[in-house]
């Protein structure tokens, strides 16, 4: 019970740590995903090329590269950040691939007619791209994003390999200092589950929600 | 919907628009490119002597190695995560209701948890248990449970595809249960998920990269290593990162087009 009692208050930092990583990198990466995935629909080369290379490229990239690369590599030419930031810009720009692609595969999911029937009642583009197109390609690709984002929560933890002491991180530092591995990583595994659970259930609930209606 | 329509009869000002925020990306991208450049050139980060270590062949050698020591151990959680996800599979559609639960419950707990910190649990907590755990088998168990989940949902949503006629079917021969599974139910079910299981592969192959972590000698962390050699961080990390992409950009490549030839099949 000692035990337990004197791993609470650093685990329950960790969770919180997890979960403001996880929240940032989302509010980042959601909308830089539908930008991304509405420049690939641009009717302007370049756009859509920078945003076809953008997406290639880091959905190439495991993500310790991209933390390691921003913590290790970018200091050398100056440009300095916490690990802290390191980690929520890295998430967000890899999980923002992700979005993007999710919402091109929305965006050709929605019949070209509505498009075409928003254009002869002389909507502006603006209105045709947000009004009409994007509501129905993300409604379609709700199941995507909650896979997303239950993804976005796991790969937290890779922040700690550039020793941002998340639930992860907590977790080895506990086990170097308690030498009890089992339990203190199962606890861990069990924070996990609890930011992971409830995300899938609330998307599938989302999705529902959408379905009939 | 395809973006030619966005594009469709346009009005000369919406053409010139476009056209004119094209030009300025263009510019804004140049720019970037220049001030990239620029920083580089002034904290001295493109000097000769900088990248001269790579000039060496016993350093791509070194490289060559680590990288060689990702896809072996990819390839063993590929085999430890077929073989596990179909056992869960044949759990989870099993018609057992005490195995359908097991199953589904492996599927959901695994997915659940992130692969780092399986790797972990299994890399300092299994000595505990008596096996001697070097950092190769620890990204092969525990990544390979996750992956492990993942297939089995693929395996178990193949199986539920093939339509129950040809199951039906093969009962009505007189064929048992386990022969139309293995024989007429597995069979297509395997092909028709071939292209989910390719791209899980290349999800595999981006989780060895975890292995950094725990000392095992891949290509990160022989980058790393090199670094130490030379002080110097970014060009070795942007050389072993580069590894990276181009590898995992020809098996993404690779999966597509796999997933193409599928449908051709199919059809």
């Amino acid at each position: 019970m000692e035990f337990w009692a004197q791993l609470m208050p650093a685990f329950r930092a960790g969770l919180w740590e997890s979960l403001q990583l996880a929240l940032i990198a989302a509010v980042l990466a959601f909308p830089l995903g539908c930008f991304v995935g509405v420049g690939r629909i641009m009717p302007i080369a370049i756009v859509r090329g920078l945003c076809d290379l953008y997406i290639n490229l880091v959905r190439s990239t495991p993500i310790p590269v991209i933390f390691i690369f921003f913590f290790f590599a970018l200091p050398d030419v100056g440009l300095r950040f916490s690990a802290f930031g390191c980690a929520a810009a890295g998430l967000a720009l890899y999980m923002a691939s992700y979005v993007a692609e999710a919402v091109r595969s929305g965006v050709n999911a929605v019949p070209s007619g509505y498009i075409e029937a928003a254009r002869a009642l002389g909507l502006s583009e603006r209105t045709v791209i947000g009004g009409i197109l994007l509501p129905q390609a993300i409604k379609a690709v709700i199941p995507t994003l909650g896979n997303l984002s239950v993804d976005l929560i796991k790969n937290t933890s890779i922040a700690y390999t550039i020793s941002v002491v998340e639930l992860t991180g907590t977790a080895v530092q506990q086990v170097t200092m308690l030498a009890r591995p089992i339990p203190i990583f199962v606890l861990a595994a069990v924070g996990y589950a609890l930011m992971t659970f409830p995300t899938g259930a609330a998307f599938r609930a989302l999705e529902h929600k959408f379905k009939y209606r | 919907m395809d973006y030619r329509l966005l594009a469709k009869d346009l009005s000369p000002r919406a053409e010139a628009r476009l056209r004119a925020v094209g030009a300025l990306v263009a510019l804004l991208c140049v720019l970037a490119l220049a001030l990239v450049a620029y920083g580089l050139h002034r904290t001295g980060e493109l000097e000769a002597r900088r990248w001269q270590i790579f000039a060496h062949g016993a350093t791509w050698k070194f490289l060559a190695i680590g990288l060689w020591n990702t896809v072996r151990v990819a390839l063993a959680d590929l085999l430890f995560a077929m073989a596990l996800g179909g056992l869960v599979a044949m759990a989870q559609t099993s018609r057992y209701k005490f195995l359908k639960l097991a199953g589904g419950a492996y599927a959901e707990f695994f997915r659940a948890i992130p692969t780092l910190l399986m790797i972990l649990f299994c890399f300092f907590g299994l000595p505990l248990l008596g096996l001697d755990v070097t950092p190769f088998w620890a990204i092969v168990i525990g990544s390979g449970l996750y992956n492990a989940a993942v297939l089995s949902n693929i395996f178990k949503s193949g199986i539920q595809t093939i339509a129950s006629g040809q199951s039906e079917a093969g009962y009505s021969l007189g064929l048992a249960r386990k022969h139309v599974m293995v024989g007429i139910v597995w069979p297509q079910a395997l092909r028709r998920m071939r292209p989910s299981i390719v791209a899980q592969c290349v999800v595999l192959f981006k989780d060895s990269s975890l292995g950094f972590v725990i000392g095992y000698e891949e290509v990160l962390r022989r980058s790393q290593e090199i670094g130490t050699f030379t002080s110097s961080s970014l060009q070795p990390y942007f050389v072993g990162g580069c590894i990276y992409i181009v590898v995992i950009y020809l098996l993404r490549r690779l999966s597509e087009q796999g997933g193409r030839r599928t449908d051709e099949f199919a059809a």
